[in-house]
């Protein structure tokens, strides 16, 4: 059991040592959030919100004499356990967005410990849903003239959506900052407003996909999506048109892919093809109807495999094909068959 | 040919509001990475107070994957169909919004026969049955109408979180 005299002890060394650490932690935020703003900036995603707080000395004395239910102290050494003397928080506007961001901040520093505090944990109950990052700077950044004299210090980074943002600080503020915890009805409520922003946050991922969808000339705003100068990008065009910008990951694969199949040219895929040509659409409708998000690169795939049936695989290999791959192929082609009209087929 | 003592198979039980409609559209399952699901072979769903009747057989797993579509473009198109189903899945993951480093579970389809099918057993008590994972042999929900008569069954919450 801690004494008052053993916390009255805590409060000054803890107060002393902090007002000589904070400028540290001030000046760490403040080369921190200019170099995450920067690596932001240089990866063309500016629509994300950067802001960040040092620990009030008053926050910070509380939360070390914090005690647990058998009295002692929650922190042994609140120097070193206490991570969130700095924290730095990434809002981005859907959550589409939000694994492009965490790899960029996880290349930018030494990650100590990575939580996905996200729907998988609780997933019949709406709630707080956001991506902690304990960091450090890597050692390059601390070579850095800036960076000298700033120790080694390890802060936290938050990631999440502007929406998961929305209900995690109005929901903090009830539950934390008034003078009664809220009860089981006002919590339910605060449940089913999560629900209903995790909602709001999908249908604009779909207005957004959609409205991508209705205007397919618009020149692409997104890094990683590109249609009209990649090698593949004009056939699938013109086999699928109308489907929108295509990301160029699926680009480059379905270009290694014509490249196994020793397709190395727009007339040589055509001709392999053959009648299959004629029925893209058909073929893209009935894909889509079970997989809508297959994408054109995709969809040429798909049909490279009605068209060259059970040779796909072997000329894709260049070996004997397994059996369970050959029966793979034959229950995927069967199927697809089954669903297009018979005269498509 | 012999058939499996599927009765005796352990199945892992999971929470799975959005996980049901998306394992009947995909046949597979996405959650984050790492999550264990200790010696269970088949994998069933529990949301809206019930828990569904489709189990499904656990195919194949990539316990960690960055979501993205250059992971799911590289196995979506390749040549071998197990990779195949992990890429569509991860494709069908991205276009529902789903994103970070996660775990995939390829598992039986709806309609293939190594996916057995139950009756529904509904939830009659105040709080959720689960609201991550339990383990239950599967001759147990198949003999069961409620999730009371299978009250001593394994909550595996505190053990089996992954990350």
């Amino acid at each position: 059991m801690v004494t008052d005299q053993q916390i009255a002890d805590r409060r000054a060394e803890v107060a002393a040592w902090y007002a000589d650490a904070r400028h540290r932690y001030l000046r760490t935020e403040s080369l921190v959030t200019r170099m995450v703003r920067r690596a932001l900036r240089d990866a063309g995603n500016e629509s994300v919100k950067v802001e960040s707080r040092v620990k009030s000395p008053e926050s910070l004395v509380a939360k070390a004499v914090r005690l647990r239910d058998d009295g002692t102290f929650k922190y042994a050494d609140p120097r070193a356990e206490i991570t969130d003397l700095l924290g730095v928080r990434a809002l981005v506007p859907l959550r589409t967005e939000l694994a492009a961001m965490t790899r960029l901040l996880e290349d930018l520093f030494v990650v100590v410990e990575k939580s996905d505090l996200r729907e998988g944990t609780a997933e019949d109950v709406p709630g707080y849903q956001s991506t902690h990052l304990l960091v450090r700077l890597r050692p390059d950044t601390l070579a850095d003239l800036d960076f000298h004299g700033l120790g080694d210090p390890v802060f936290e980074i938050q990631a999440r959506t502007i929406l998961q943002h929305a209900w995690a600080s109005l929901q903090h503020d009830l539950m934390y900052k008034t003078e009664r915890p809220p009860g089981p009805a006002i919590r339910r409520r605060l449940i089913a407003l999560a629900g209903l922003l995790e909602l709001a946050e999908r249908e604009f991922i779909l207005v957004r996909h959609d409205h991508g969808e209705a205007y397919p000339d618009e020149p692409p705003d997104d890094a990683g999506t590109d249609g009209a100068e990649h090698p593949a990008a004009a056939l699938v065009t013109q086999l699928f048109p109308g489907s929108g910008s295509t990301h160029r990951a699926w680009l480059d694969e379905v270009e290694s892919v014509l490249g196994q199949l020793g397709l190395a040219d727009e007339d040589a895929v055509r001709s392999e093809l053959g009648d299959w040509a004629g029925r893209a659409e058909a073929v893209a409708a009935a894909v889509r109807a079970t997989e809508p998000w297959a994408s054109p690169p995709y969809l040429l795939d798909v049909l490279l495999r009605l068209a060259l049936d059970e040779d796909y695989l072997a000329r894709r290999t260049g070996a004997a094909v397994s059996e369970p791959a050959l029966s793979a192929h034959r229950a995927e082609r069967d199927d697809l068959l089954a669903r297009l009209d018979p005269e498509d087929r | 040919m012999t058939r499996e003592p599927v009765d005796d198979a352990e199945v892992c039980v999971v929470a799975a509001s959005s996980a049901w409609p998306f394992y009947q559209a995909t046949g597979s399952y996405i959650c984050q990475a790492n999550r264990r699901f200790r010696d269970a072979t088949r994998l069933g769903f529990y949301s809206a107070r019930t828990i569904h009747p489709l189990v499904a057989r656990i195919e194949h797993t990539v316990p960690q994957i960055d979501l993205d579509d250059e992971h799911a473009a590289a196995l979506a198109l390749s040549a071998d169909p197990v990779e195949r189903r992990v890429g569509k899945a991860m494709a069908a993951g991205l276009h529902e919004g789903m994103s970070g480093t996660v775990q995939v579970v390829v598992l039986s389809a709806p309609r293939d026969p190594a996916t057995e099918t139950i009756g529904a057993i509904r939830h009659e008590g105040r709080s959720a049955w689960t609201v991550f994972q339990r383990y239950v042999p599967l001759g147990r929900l198949r003999a069961a109408e409620l999730t009371s008569d299978l009250a001593d069954t394994d909550a595996g919450e505190a053990d089996d979180g992954g990350h």
